[in-house]
């Protein structure tokens, strides 16, 4: 379903929730629901909302992650570093599309979530475990999709003022020409981040201000989208990030803090769309730059890398009846890198293809079954099949079990690194099992899902005796938990509504195998992985008022692999009250926010320090004009 | 309406926050108090750590009663070592401790490692070793240089400046020998000026630098895919190389060269651990102690009773193992310490 990203308080006031009730296929329009199922998904999928959406218009998908979800953000500082671990997996499990195309480093495999301001993005959407193998391999924890869809004339312009000399702008215009749409974007960030720490690795707790932990960020996107016709659309995307940070160091370390990283993203993505009187049909190719400069004056390092992507999709859909559908997908990736640590460039082509088939037997019984295959240069990638099953014993209660098998191949890094890089390295893959009970209203919506997987080949760089480290295919990890997901809509009366929703997860994360008996992880939980993790919003709607908050519990967190220490548990809380002022077609909304408003002193990684209690004061103007 | 009121001030009770508690790391077993009780057969083990986690420590190790003391360096002074320890150096009741990445040495009194003082000022310090009563030197990974420090103050007084990633020392009479780790190569100071007199090229990874009874030094390289291992006997005085040994071919990786209490013995790894007589002719063929699945992160052998100490750090992110065995090459002993050790000091 589309959803405006211009939405105003004044527009969130009438209607909040947004329908989901479609049950059947509705082909003649773009925002077809690509799906025969009343359900949303036969995988474990988090949405969010325009309400939710829009709260977090001036933060990075880092911290919407963190309060809006149920997967684990592993965040370096403010600004700094962040990594997302669904279901207790690693940072290179998670794989980010936008638009349907693969963002993660071909390098490294992973992608810094501190590099992606909310503002760039119309809607974003967790794919969890299974449920990313429609999107792509490598998912063993499950995909983020960002999306950007939203062609609504108008204009917006965002300022935002805060703690720590936290200033941000951003600009967006949409127009149209006749046929011709376009939009374009402007991002300016930047933050000093000198907030005061008792420094714990030092004699006496001295009270310290953090340096060298300034960020700046810029950013444009410029899009144009041409309509044939209702039924046929050709995009043309150019995102344009750039990103300037210093790293802070650990706060043990007494040298010089000098280091720095300047990150740029280029990247193009061209997109067909058309519907036919059967089907949908998807074509689109993306090319994608990044470049990484890092520098430490002091200790003379200075490195560059460089990747180049060129990725294409190409997805059919068709509709056989109502009750049957099927879909055909290719992917290719050719990847080319440099860095200083591999002896030349290396290049890299994959090569994919998905089917699937979903078909509905009766009113109340939904099967899905699809398998990727996927060669990578010469060699094929274990098959990656999965089956899901929905049965609705009515209207509101669906139940769904899926079973598959997900594989990832090693990064570039991983094969190449010199020295250390293995190219004997086999594919990391695991078999997953989900089963889940939701439970959906008009106003409410609970969700439990219970989730196993078993990972073999689990890629872990470790020491050799050549005095350097490699990359092996070591660890055995068996997942297991519940994810639950709860909102609430109520009006209380005609001027008030409030909305409660939240997020709970339970993880295990196993290490099953190790190399040495003596060797105390065996049967551990990894590092880094809450048992319970834990986050939730409040909000109330009074006329043109908003008042709200929402938190995050995250438990403790063992910081060795024998689990003999762990970083203690933090409960942090947010809040904002934000006013709106509409005027025919202008609409102006400030808000006021305090993040951290109990003062909570917590390191999601040990000795980086998080901001205390801070505020900020965000002004947003909306200039929606009637579509015609 | 009233349920209403009373719903949402139960849900707004769950956003006001818990009690106050320090973001530090917790042990779920709290060190044992540091045994004081000094040991004719004392050993401190150094534990690395991990960088940036604020974790090296310090373990003591009772070889007459098997007691081990965890952590006796923050159990005496309340705060951590800092991170990644890269050498600890005894000089008689005082121990000198280097924190690389903290880029600090911090100064303890031997018996109970009570804190003494911190000496600051470095960027990334390496390796210590007292040169005259007055003076010691402290290599350095980046700086291209090696700090003079001034014992009676504590305070780096002077720096030689030299080429290259600086690690091991040992010192003969006014002498000190250099490892040099970029270039490969050994560096002659003399002390007295402060001047660097002579180098020696070597082959590559130079890991090794050991005086043996005759004061012959020792050097052992690890060599690489490409490079094959060698072991040089070299004279100090001329800085010539005396007698090599060459481990051919290129899985061979030996590290960890270190001497017995006579010097007559040297111990080394290459994947299992080897014993060898500095009148020896050529390379053992058979090992004393195989090293199973583990990869060794440290080696010592004790002075007087002759134990041979292994270090394995496992996965780096746990508390590592130490093994103690007999000079026969039979284990006496296997204990946990911090997390990475990697050397052994003995009192």
């Amino acid at each position: 379903m589309n959803r405006f990203i211009f939405i105003s308080l004044f527009v969130l006031l009438t209607g909040i929730v947004k329908s989901q009730e479609a049950d059947t296929i509705k082909i003649n329009e773009f925002e077809v629901k690509e799906s025969i199922y009343s359900v949303s998904s036969p995988y474990k999928k988090t949405t969010f909302d325009s309400l939710t959406f829009i709260q977090h218009k001036t933060s990075e998908l880092s911290d919407l992650l963190t309060t809006e979800s149920s997967v684990f953000v592993k965040n370096y500082g403010n600004g700094q570093l962040a990594s997302v671990s669904f279901r207790g997996t690693g940072a290179t499990h998670t794989q980010v599309y936008w638009n349907g195309i693969n963002l993660n480093s071909s390098m490294n495999g992973q992608i810094d979530f501190n590099l992606f301001p909310l503002f760039f993005t119309d809607d974003a959407e967790l794919h969890h475990g299974a449920s990313s193998i429609a999107d792509g391999s490598g998912g063993l924890g499950g995909s983020v999709q960002i999306l950007n869809s939203d062609f609504k004339k108008g204009v917006n312009v965002v300022l935002a003022a805060g703690s720590f000399d936290y200033y941000q702008s951003g600009f967006k215009a949409n127009y149209s020409l006749g046929k011709l749409k376009l939009g374009s974007k402007f991002y300016y960030k930047s933050v000093k981040n000198d907030y005061a720490f008792l420094n714990y690795t030092k004699s006496g707790f001295p009270k310290e201000y953090l340096i060298n932990a300034e960020v700046l960020q810029q950013g444009f996107m410029q899009a144009f989208e041409y309509d044939f016709s209702t039924k046929s659309k050709l995009s043309f995307y150019f995102w344009l990030m750039d990103s300037d940070r210093n790293l802070p160091q650990p706060i043990s370390s007494v040298g010089v803090s000098d280091e720095n990283q300047k990150d740029n993203s280029k990247r193009f993505l061209v997109e067909w769309k058309k519907i036919f009187s059967k089907g949908i049909c998807n074509v689109k190719t993306s090319y994608l730059t990044d470049f990484l400069e890092y520098q430490s004056p002091s200790d003379s390092l200075f490195s560059i890398s460089n990747s180049n992507s060129l990725k294409s999709l190409a997805q059919y859909k068709h509709f056989f009846k109502s009750d049957f559908a099927i879909k055909l997908q290719f992917q290719n990736s050719y990847d080319e890198a440099q860095t200083d640590g591999y002896n030349s460039s290396v290049y890299r082509n994959q090569f994919s293809g998905f089917l699937q088939l979903s078909k509905k037997f009766k009113e109340w019984c939904y099967l899905e079954t699809s398998i990727r295959a996927e060669l990578i240069d010469n060699n094929f990638l274990p098959l990656m099949p999965a089956v899901s099953l929905v049965l609705l014993p009515d209207k509101q209660l669906s139940v769904k079990a899926n079973v598959a098998r997900h594989t990832r191949y090693p990064s570039l890094n991983d094969l190449y690194w010199m020295p250390g890089g293995n190219q004997n390295l086999e594919p990391e893959q695991g078999w997953m099992e989900e089963l889940g009970v939701a439970y959906q209203t008009k106003s409410f919506t609970a969700e439990v899902t219970a989730f196993n997987s078993y990972i073999e080949n689990w890629i872990l760089w470790s020491p050799t005796n050549k005095g350097y480290w490699s990359p092996q295919n070591i660890k055995e990890v068996n997942n297991y938990g519940l994810e639950t997901s709860l909102k609430y809509d109520y009006q209380i009366n005609s001027n008030l509504n409030f909305r409660i929703n939240g997020n709970y997860t339970f993880t295990k994360s196993i290490n099953k195998k190790v190399t040495s008996e003596t060797d105390a992880s065996l049967n551990k939980q990894l590092i880094y992985v809450p048992l319970h993790n834990a986050s939730g919003g409040l909000t109330f709607i009074y006329k043109k008022w908003m008042i709200g908050g929402n938190t995050n519990f995250t438990s403790d967190r063992f910081i060795n692999t024998d689990n003999t220490t762990y970083l203690p548990y933090y409960h942090l809380v947010n809040a904002f009250v934000a006013k709106d002022f509409t005027l025919n077609k202008h609409n102006l909304t400030a808000k006021f926010q305090v993040n951290n408003i109990t003062n909570v002193e917590y390191y999601v990684i040990a000795y980086r320090p998080m901001p205390p209690t801070n505020f900020m004061i965000t002004i947003r103007y909306n200039f929606a004009p009637s579509e015609k | 309406m009233k349920n209403n009121i009373l719903i949402i001030l139960v849900l707004g009770s769950l956003f006001i926050g818990c009690k106050k508690q320090l973001p530090i790391p917790v042990n779920v077993n709290e060190p044992k108090p540091f045994d004081t009780a000094i040991s004719i057969n004392g050993v401190y083990i150094l534990n690395e750590g991990n960088f940036g986690w604020n974790n090296a420590s310090v373990t003591y190790y009772n070889a007459e009663t098997k007691a081990v003391s965890e952590n006796i360096f923050h159990t005496a002074n309340g705060f951590s070592l800092g991170d990644v320890a890269q050498d600890i150096y005894i000089d008689g009741d005082k121990t000198y401790i280097v924190v690389n990445n903290s880029g600090k040495i911090e100064v303890v009194n031997t018996g109970d490692f009570k804190s003494i003082t911190t000496i600051n000022g470095f960027n990334s310090p390496r390796y210590f070793l007292k040169v005259n009563p007055s003076t010691a030197y402290v290599s350095e990974l980046y700086q291209n240089k090696i700090y003079v420090v001034d014992l009676t103050n504590n305070t780096i007084s002077a720096s030689i400046s030299l080429n290259g990633w600086t690690e091991q020392m040992r010192l003969l009479q006014n002498h000190v020998f250099v490892q040099n780790i970029t270039q490969n190569s050994i560096y002659k100071i003399d002390v007295s000026t402060n001047q660097v007199i002579d180098t020696l090229q070597l082959t590559k990874g130079l890991n090794s630098l050991e005086f043996d009874k005759n004061n012959k030094l020792w050097a052992l390289c690890g060599g690489d895919t490409s490079v094959a291992g060698n072991l040089y006997r070299i004279d100090p005085n001329s800085m010539t190389i005396e007698q090599s040994f060459s481990f051919a071919g290129n899985s061979n990786f030996p590290s960890y060269l270190c001497f017995n209490g006579t010097g007559e013995e040297m111990y080394f790894v290459n994947e299992d651990i080897y014993k060898m007589k500095t009148t020896a002719s050529s390379l053992p063929a058979q090992s004393i102690i195989n090293s199973g699945n583990s990869v060794i992160y440290g080696l010592s052998v004790h002075p007087n009773s002759g134990d041979i100490y292994i270090a394995d750090a496992l996965d780096y992110v746990q508390k590592g193992n130490v093994l103690r065995y007999s000079n026969s090459g039979s284990l006496l002993h296997t204990f946990k310490a911090g997390v990475i050790p990697s050397q052994f000091v003995f009192r």
